[in-house]
């Protein structure tokens, strides 16, 4: 049966190159998950002019009524298919198709740059979106909890499959002992992922020990910003990287403290994931969907995205090789109880029970 | 000279002063007492009454102000008369989050039990949208007030991150303990080992704990298995929902039901293999799941609330949506699957380890040291 699976970026908006990013990483999962189960799956994004792509043998089609509207958008889409799911909440209020299924990554209105009129603005989306749809997929459970608090009434329709990490390539690998101790830091240069806070962090650590190395591997999305942090990342002790996400599993094994220092917009992360399948003592905030990934003292400490908290984290474990040891094992271990497998057979279930049946 | 504390609370008494309450946050309540002694403070309480004094414990007074009006869910008459009153003391802490609205003493902590208002009824009993708006403009207020917010769970921050962004750095992150001295492994035998299965529902009896959802459960698993039985556990806020059950577990087989003080807890449910969280709305880092978990049962919970702060779906416990149905399922599960379930169980006591109250004790201290100084 032909489902229309709307994601707004899946390739960019001249259809040429792939993006890269979590939701587009748990796109591309979905879409495989839903080829392996028979449906007949076609991307629909936007565009800069209407155009087709193959990639890995799925049909793309990029909209370019996108440059208009993001709701001309999915009106199409609504129109060309019987069934639709949609890859994420969108910010906008729009008309989904009824008996679909949404996917909410996590809440991403909780920034402090963003003014009252337009969370309050988010919120009514979401809470319109949550009623339209026969179900609504949250990848942490800090979303479902969020807007129980706010309209308990829309949210017996939210179901939780937190993200995956595939385990047969995020291992871990004992480190040979060496004396340098390494940091890393895995994520968007984003002031939403708290890299302003991390860098501050890494500076005032390297002027005070020497046996550290700080690990940045970073996307070059922002050239301004690159360049902006060119003399950090020219210091010493800092390792720059720009990987692939091939590469990663590899960079994650040189590392021994990950930290995932995100201000908000955050849900189950992935690289907290990976980071946790590579059996690393992680140092994560309090925000959003990393609440449920990490247990403070268990598998990784968890801390208010702040200076001083995540200072004191991060220098209690530079101290504590036990603890690092310790937390490294049990976030390796809880890595098990969130595979691949286990999400694409949450996943199933669900898709089965929404798009089996009829049209609509 | 010794600095003291009042502790403003709603009812740690029921308020003729008669029956102490004797629930999670009341036992919060006394460990709090206790830790504040250890740190040489003096210490009384305060909350609703007719002007009684009762002592808690040897050197700890309750006493209460003639005050019983709760406007959009606040207490601001009981909140001025707790400042106007306790004219002696130095620091304060309000051990529910609106008892600090409107006013605070200066140097003040407030206490989060969790989110409370997550159900649909809420709506009726808040009585409709413009007194909701009154009443977030008065716990944001509340909020405001204290130095410092305990909250018991992350969900509570994260709802006030999204909702009141900024203020969300008030709060500090304190999950609910388990005393591992009580509460232990020691001397049970493993899950699932024997016959017949013991189920556990150690909570009260209401229907934002799942009470409704267990019953059906064991109407339908009793029925199905004749090695499995039902033990509900708590007590009830009237005394008929009490008869009630006592006449339905007489007329079924293998469901039990009645109640215990929370220090014979820990050998019960030593003795029980699965523990059922299934609990619907109103709910912070349970002191039940932590405690069952800690003895080594497989915890069945919800994800509401804190709940998900404690438990990873499938490493420590199964976390599901808290119906009927789902419950069957997940004890049916588990009983197909003894090397998962002690997996679940082996998991959850080392977990548990992570919310030691030693461990909340140091997080309290260090946060009474800051604040009250």
């Amino acid at each position: 049966m032909k489902l229309g699976f709307f994601v707004p970026n899946l390739l960019s908006w001249s259809g040429e190159d792939k993006v890269i990013g979590g939701l587009e990483r748990y796109s591309w999962a979905l879409i495989e998950l839903m080829q392996e189960l028979g449906w007949d799956v076609e991307v629909n994004q936007n565009g800069n002019s209407d155009w087709k792509q193959e990639v890995n043998g799925i049909i793309i089609k990029g909209h370019e009524v996108a440059r208009y509207s993001l709701e001309a958008v999915v009106e199409k889409i609504n129109s060309s298919y019987g069934r639709v799911l949609y890859g994420s909440l969108l910010q906008k209020p729009i008309y989904y198709k009824s008996n679909s299924i949404v996917i909410s990554h996590g809440v991403w209105w909780d920034g402090k740059n963003i003014a009252r009129e337009q969370r309050e603005r988010m919120i009514k989306i979401c809470q319109e979106a949550i009623a339209q749809n026969a179900l609504t997929i949250s990848c942490d459970y800090n979303f479902l909890n969020v807007m129980r608090a706010i309209s308990p009434e829309v949210t017996d329709k939210i179901r939780v499959i937190p993200n995956f990490v595939n385990i047969n390539k995020f291992k871990k690998v004992e480190r040979d002992s060496t004396d340098t101790i390494k940091i890393l830091y895995p994520r968007r240069l984003d002031y939403c992922r708290g890299i302003d806070i991390f860098i501050e962090i890494a500076k005032d650590l390297i002027s005070q020990r020497s046996n550290l190395e700080i690990l940045m591997a970073v996307d070059k999305n922002h050239p301004d910003f690159n360049q902006q942090l060119k003399p950090f990342l020219s210091l010493n002790q800092v390792r720059e990287f720009n990987p692939q996400f091939e590469d990663m599993p590899d960079i994650y094994q040189q590392a021994d403290i990950v930290v995932i220092p995100s201000r908000y917009s955050e849900g189950s992360s992935f690289s907290c994931l990976e980071a946790m399948a590579s059996g690393k003592a992680i140092v994560a905030s309090d925000v959003g969907g990393l609440t449920n990934l990490i247990i403070n003292g268990y598998n990784g400490i968890l801390v208010p995205p702040r200076k001083t908290p995540i200072t004191r984290a991060i220098n209690f474990l530079l101290d504590n090789h036990s603890a690092r040891q310790k937390l490294g094992e049990n976030a390796f271990k809880t890595a098990r109880s969130f595979t691949l497998e286990r999400w694409k057979k949450q996943w199933a279930g669900y898709l089965k029970a929404i798009y089996a049946t009829g049209d609509g | 000279m010794k600095k003291k504390i009042g502790i403003l609370t709603s009812n740690f008494f029921d308020p003729s002063g008669q029956r102490l309450i004797y629930g999670g946050a009341e036992r919060y309540g006394i460990e709090l007492s206790k830790l504040l002694l250890e740190l040489d403070f003096k210490i009384e309480w305060w909350q609703v009454g007719s002007g009684w004094q009762k002592e808690l414990m040897e050197g700890v007074m309750v006493k209460s102000i003639p005050i019983t009006e709760s406007p959009y869910e606040t207490m601001p008459d009981l909140n001025y008369a707790f400042l106007e009153k306790a004219v002696d003391i130095d620091y304060a802490i309000y051990f529910v989050t609106f008892l600090a609205y409107p006013q605070v003493k200066e140097k003040s902590i407030s206490l989060s039990h969790g989110i409370y208002w997550d159900y649909p009824k809420f709506d009726d009993i808040i009585g409709g949208e413009r007194n909701r708006q009154e009443w977030l403009r008065r716990l944001r207020i509340a909020l405001s007030g204290p130095e410092k917010i305990v909250s018991v769970d992350t969900a509570t921050i994260q709802w006030v991150k999204a909702t009141w962004t900024g203020l969300e750095h008030k709060f500090e992150y304190i999950p609910n303990f388990v005393d591992l001295s009580k509460f232990n492994s020691q001397g049970r035998t493993p899950v699932l080992a024997k016959k017949p299965i013991k189920v556990i529902y150690p909570r009260r009896l209401t229907s934002v704990r799942g009470i409704n959802e267990t019953v059906r459960t064991a109407e339908i698993m009793t029925n199905l298995n004749p090695n499995i039985e039902f033990h509900i556990v708590g007590r009830g806020h009237q005394d008929q929902v009490e008869k009630d059950l006592m006449k339905w577990s007489s007329e079924h087989e293998r469901v039990y039901y009645y109640w215990k003080p929370p220090e014979l807890m820990a050998e019960l449910y030593k003795e029980m293999d699965i523990a059922l969280i299934p609990t619907k709305a109103a709910e912070g880092t349970s002191l039940s799941c932590l405690e069952a978990m800690s003895c080594g049962c497989v915890v069945i919970s919800s994800y509401v609330g804190g709940l998900s702060n404690l438990i990873f779906d499938g490493y420590n416990g199964l976390l599901i949506k808290p119906k009927a149905k789902n419950i069957t399922k997940s004890i049916s599960s588990l009983i197909g699957d003894p090397i998962l379930a002690q997996k679940l169980s082996k998991n959850g006591i080392n977990v548990a380890k992570t919310f030691s109250l030693l461990k909340w004790k140091e997080s309290w201290k260090k946060l009474i040291s800051e604040v009250f100084n």
